[in-house]
């Protein structure tokens, strides 16, 4: 039934703008690749209804945003690090550590703005989102190996940057 | 046993191994300490890119309605802002409504010149549904941001000596609280930060003790919070203030930062009052993000509102109560306008939530009130 693959889908939209917001660096441009992607889910029919659609979801609105990437122009380095968004609201019982720890958000924030795209779409997907590499691997469209390796890679680099906000703390 | 290699360890921690693989994980991380500290930095960096990443997810906008079932499907989403007012502050900007509310009651409503939006439900039903929501929220989050444009004269009517506020026209505190016996207020640098700005206003309630930031000498005192004494409680030291004290009623979770405003109004909105007038504002960039947006009116007893016009901002999907917004007016002039936004519900707030020491700086002394400051006290309230 068309409309049918949006709706199942609606639960998911907070995700899948957070995705396209990650790919893009700009809110109102990730509401606009939101937008079109359910509005594609709604024009297909349904294949399985007991299917889980957050795959297909993440994998339109990834290949919406890298489109609207193109169309747009490459995004620098340094623009991508300029417009990263706002911190967690990560609450912690003493105000030494808080700060300590919303220094460590942005710093997490600067290293994921870096990152390749596929690197923070794994990323994103598996530690924000909780799908299984499997699903993963659908949503990028490579191997479930390519995934592991990718993770892993991406993770070390964010383990990296973790360690230098500790031995600042240190210090 | 053999030391399972790192990009093994990142599959262990994902659930993504066999039940023998994942064993064997298991085994080296309590035999060998090299990998239990691996282990320890990965559970750690992922739930740091959790936080990253949750915070996204919570405030992304609400899909659009034209989405098929949106306007009927619960979103998952936690709205990520709230106001509010603490301390002195709040005080003060009590004192100023409840003045300001006495005598700037019979301005006229101002036009309102968005057309309505017709919809299954009647303004007036989607309000009520939203009200009784809100009134049932007993651990919430809200923000509360005070502006005013005429702040010199607040400052001078308040007689406020804090000359490093002069040239603020807006100020934001947020506020949590969890029924029966909880909240803290602090005062915060702008709508997204979580963070209180040490050195200013904080307040709050632990359900043992009640506290309170005495910026003069930089230390936080705690009252015992049982006794005849409120959990919070402003005194408002002016003649013209007829509602002299304005309690903190933390027994109505959410509904009482509200009513600490003299703003009791949910319930009649609740109980469809028929003197009341709604009209439907909701504008093109409402309809877009999902929201609709209502002005209520009262035709009779209006001193008995801080104003004669509210503004409620409803997420129709959740029956929520998003926003709620008024002014408070000397005669036709807005001297102060209050927004007071629902940040988060069901936080699951526990009593280190409401621990002074996560509001105030680490140099700030927390002391008990000594038996005269508590007799004192006691006095006061009475």
């Amino acid at each position: 039934m068309a409309d049918d693959l949006a709706r199942r889908a609606l639960p998911y939209w907070a995700e899948a703008h957070a995705l396209a917001r990650l790919l893009l660096r700009d809110r109102g441009r990730a509401y606009d690749v939101c937008q079109e992607a359910f509005a594609r889910l709604a024009a297909r029919e349904t294949d399985d209804p007991r299917r889980d659609v957050r795959p297909l979801l993440f994998r339109v609105v990834r290949n919406l945003a890298i489109d609207e990437q193109r169309r747009a122009g490459a995004i620098s380095l340094e623009s991508r690090i300029a417009s990263t968004g706002p911190i967690a609201d990560l609450r912690s019982p003493d105000p030494a550590e808080e700060a300590s720890r919303r220094e460590q958000v942005r710093r997490l924030e600067r290293e994921l703005a870096a990152l390749d795209p596929v690197w923070q779409t794994v990323l994103y997907l598996r530690d924000g989102v909780g799908l299984s590499y499997r699903e993963i691997a659908s949503v990028i469209e490579r191997s479930e190996d390519v995934v592991r390796v990718t993770l892993h890679r991406a993770r070390r680099r964010m383990r990296t940057a973790l360690g230098a906000t500790e031995e600042r703390k240190c210090s | 046993m053999t030391r399972p290699d790192s990009d093994r360890l990142d599959a262990y921690v994902d659930g993504e191994l066999p039940p023998a693989d994942a064993a064997d994980v298991e085994r080296a991380i309590r035999e060998d300490e090299a990998t239990r500290d691996a282990h320890a930095a990965l559970v750690a960096t992922r739930a740091a890119l959790g936080d990253v990443f949750a915070d996204a997810i919570a405030t992304a906008p609400l899909p659009p309605a034209s989405i098929p079932g949106a306007a009927s499907t619960h979103v998952r989403r936690r709205i990520a802002w709230v106001p509010w007012l603490t301390g002195c502050g709040i005080a003060a900007a009590l004192a100023i409504a409840a003045w300001i509310g006495t005598s700037g009651r019979n301005a006229a409503p101002e036009p309102v010149d968005a057309p309505s939006t017709p919809k299954s439900l009647l303004p007036r039903d989607v309000v009520a549904r939203a009200a009784k929501e809100f009134r049932s929220l007993r651990d919430a989050e809200l923000l509360v941001t005070m502006e005013s444009a005429a702040i010199d004269l607040l400052k001078a009517l308040l007689d406020d000596k804090k000359p490093e506020d002069r040239k603020k026209t807006r100020f934001f505190f947020r506020t949590r609280v969890q029924s029966p016996d909880r909240f803290a207020m602090f005062t915060v640098a702008n709508r997204r930060d979580p963070m209180p700005v040490f050195g200013e206003d904080a307040s709050g309630s632990d359900g043992e003790w009640r506290w309170s930031y005495d910026r003069e000498n930089a230390e936080v005192v705690r009252y015992p919070a049982d006794g005849p004494a409120p959990a919070m409680q402003w005194s408002v030291k002016s003649s013209s203030v007829t509602k002299s004290t304005t309690t903190f009623d933390t027994d109505n979770g959410a509904d009482g930062v509200l009513r600490c405003l003299n703003f009791g109004f949910l319930e009649e909105l609740e109980a469809n009052d028929p003197h009341l007038v709604y009209e439907e504002t909701t504008g093109p960039s409402d309809e877009r993000a999902g929201r609709r947006v209502f002005r209520v009116r009262r035709t009779d007893k209006a001193d008995e509102w801080v104003t004669d016009a509210i503004e409620l901002t409803v997420d129709p999907m959740r029956d929520r109560l998003e926003r709620v917004r008024f002014d408070v007016r000397l005669t036709v002039v807005s001297l102060i306008s209050f927004t007071v936004d629902v940040a988060a519900t069901n936080r699951g707030f526990t009593k280190r939530d409401f621990d002074p020491r996560r509001y105030v700086a680490t140099d700030v002394t927390v002391r008990d009130a000594t038996p005269e400051e508590i007799e004192k006290a006691r006095k006061k309230d009475k």
